[in-house]
């Protein structure tokens, strides 16, 4: 009976201290505002990691989270909708990509898939470049809307300007695509694609549309990626071609998920949890000039020491906790 | 078994294959009775395994057809002649390395579009499953830590839980003990007296001596004789094909 009670014991604890410490330290608007944003890149590694459950590695998905990012700015811009609508709707252009993404890339796996995806991202980049009449090309798009402020009586959560109320808005977005991703794993579904993941022939012979479902996990994935891109516009007040479609955007999530544990479901989210804060509280004030490579030495020896991700390694090991 | 009054299962039509300007298949043509157990025997390269995949959808033939319950379904892909009910197992068998036995044995109750089973009793099915094959205590064991022989077990409990019409069987029991050999032929026969069809191919005679009705010999992309196992054995041409003409005319002479 342990084991289940223990994981929802744990998880209660950290969702109520990720609730909690900005009531007890509600002047820190530096931690509220580095927190907020790796709420944000949890939840694009989170939207990752539904891809990777399929045994797919992309290195593209800083396509879905820049059209995602474009198509709510360009919403707000001309049209002058709410990021409350533009996010959601904006996401879905992240998804269209998908849609020839999977139809395209049907027959690659592995590292060529990997190459590929890579190669994906610089198609939306280009268009969204030099589509100057429309976008403005690489001068981007400034002065979005930022995120509205909602009031409910007397009491008002301003989310573009009040950092503690922006980092829980980003926080609750966090926790339903961290659902999601449970589900992704748990799921009757979920199976499915561990067992796409595990061996395709023999889940294609058991009678799974191989295909189809990775194809849904992507357009799921692709769907929170740009739901993320869209947040981080309005968040941003604005959008670049070199900012929403950076190869960084396509490189953290994986680093994230693996330093986690990609096949966990908190993994995405512990790794988001200890990589960015770290780099933005700690090693970037103590280091300013070498910052990065400390940064690239940690997570050379997190892998190297853990493998198979930190949230694996604490689910073997809980004693040590 | 394949009484006049049953329904035909399977119906292998004039089938042809070429690998580039080699012929694997001249128009095999063959028909399998619901309930029937077919044995199909034949040397390296006779064409078995191209042949198998034909029929389970994971290659096409250049010409022919492949019918199954009085439906075409020679182009259809491999996942819609599973969700069909036609399983197969393959020469290496293919596993899900990470999960343990019952796990890979759970996907084929579990995931199984009908009917849907809740997930206990979906377990429950895959351990029923799991003991048929006799590895009900190896259930904890990664897949991947299984000896090969077991791993074919484990591959074999994994599409009965699928609860399939036709099992077409590819060399299940190569590395079996012969102990092994009649535990699973006794389970073969009783799977055919629940309605089971089966299609299998094997090296050892031992095998399909034990639970086939009928043999079919494929030489070069050719059936070259069939008939009940005890008498094709001895069939000159079928000696011949896998020991050389001088055996197989001594064969001749002394059947």
């Amino acid at each position: 009976m342990g084991k289940a009670h223990y994981s929802l014991l744990l998880t209660a604890a950290a969702v109520l201290l990720l609730a909690g410490w900005p009531l007890l330290f509600p002047d820190a608007a530096h931690f509220q505002q580095v927190l907020g944003l790796t709420c944000l890149y949890a939840t694009l590694a989170l939207a990752w990691n539904i891809y990777a459950l399929s045994g797919a590695i992309s290195l593209g998905h800083a396509a879905f989270f820049g059209l995602g990012a474009y198509a709510s700015a360009l919403l707000n811009h001309y049209w002058h909708w709410s990021p409350l609508l533009t996010m959601p709707l904006g996401a879905l252009a992240g998804v269209a990509f998908a849609v020839f993404w999977n139809w395209g890339f049907q027959r690659l796996r592995g590292v060529y898939l990997g190459l590929a995806s890579l190669a994906a991202l610089e198609i939306p980049k280009t268009v969204v470049d030099n589509w100057d009449r429309l976008t403005h090309g690489s001068m981007g798009i400034v002065g979005l809307d930022r995120l509205p402020a909602l009031a409910l009586g007397d009491f008002e959560m301003d989310f573009g300007l009040n950092l503690q109320a922006q980092y829980y808005l980003l926080l609750g977005v966090m926790l339903l695509a961290a659902a999601v991703h449970r589900q992704s794993i748990h799921s009757r579904w979920g199976w499915t694609l561990r067992a796409i993941r595990e061996n395709e022939t023999a889940a294609q012979s058991l009678g799974v549309a191989t295909h189809r479902e990775r194809g849904r996990a992507l357009l799921l994935s692709a769907y929170l990626a740009g739901l993320s891109g869209g947040l981080y516009a309005h968040i941003m007040g604005l959008v670049e071609p070199a900012l929403v479609f950076n190869l960084h955007l396509s490189v953290l999530p994986l680093v994230f998920s693996f330093f986690g544990g990609s096949k966990m479901v908190w993994g995405p989210v512990l790794g988001a949890f200890i990589l960015y804060p770290l780099e933005q509280l700690l090693l970037m004030p103590l280091f300013p000039m070498g910052h990065s490579a400390l940064y690239g030495l940690v997570i050379i020896l997190t892998i190297f020491f853990f493998p198979r991700g930190i949230a694996a390694w604490l689910a073997a090991n809980p004693k040590s906790v | 078994m394949a009484g006049s009054e049953s329904q035909v299962c399977l119906e292998v039509r004039q089938i042809k294959k070429y690998f580039g300007d080699q012929t694997v298949l001249r128009e095999v043509s063959f028909s399998l009775g619901e309930g029937e157990i077919l044995g199909l025997i034949g040397p390296n390269g006779a064409g078995k395994s191209t042949l198998f995949n034909i029929i389970s959808g994971w290659q096409r033939p250049d010409s022919g057809s492949v019918v199954f319950f009085g439906r075409e379904t020679t182009a259809w892909p491999p996942d819609r002649l599973g969700r069909a009910g036609l399983a197969r197992t393959f020469q290496s068998p293919q596993i899900f390395p990470d999960m343990s036995a019952l796990e890979n044995v759970l996907m084929g109750a579990w995931l199984r579009r009908e009917p849907r089973l809740p997930l206990p009793r979906a377990l429950e099915e895959a351990g029923h499953c799991l003991f048929l094959v006799g590895l009900l205590e190896r259930r904890h064991s990664l897949a991947r830590d299984l000896p090969l022989a077991q791993q074919r077990l484990v591959e074999l409990a994994r599409v009965l839980a699928t609860r399939p019409r036709l099992l077409l069987l590819d060399e299940i029991a190569a590395g079996f003990s012969l102990a092994a050999v009649q535990r699973l032929a006794a389970g073969l026969l009783k799977l055919r007296d629940r309605g089971l069809t089966l299609l299998l191919t094997d090296h050892l005679f031992t095998l399909l001596e034990a639970v086939a009705d009928r043999l079919l010999a494929l030489d070069r992309g050719e059936i070259i004789a069939q008939g009940p196992p005890s008498s094709l054995i001895r069939h000159p041409e079928v000696v011949s094909a896998y020991l050389g003409t001088r055996y197989g005319a001594n064969a001749g002479g002394g059947a």
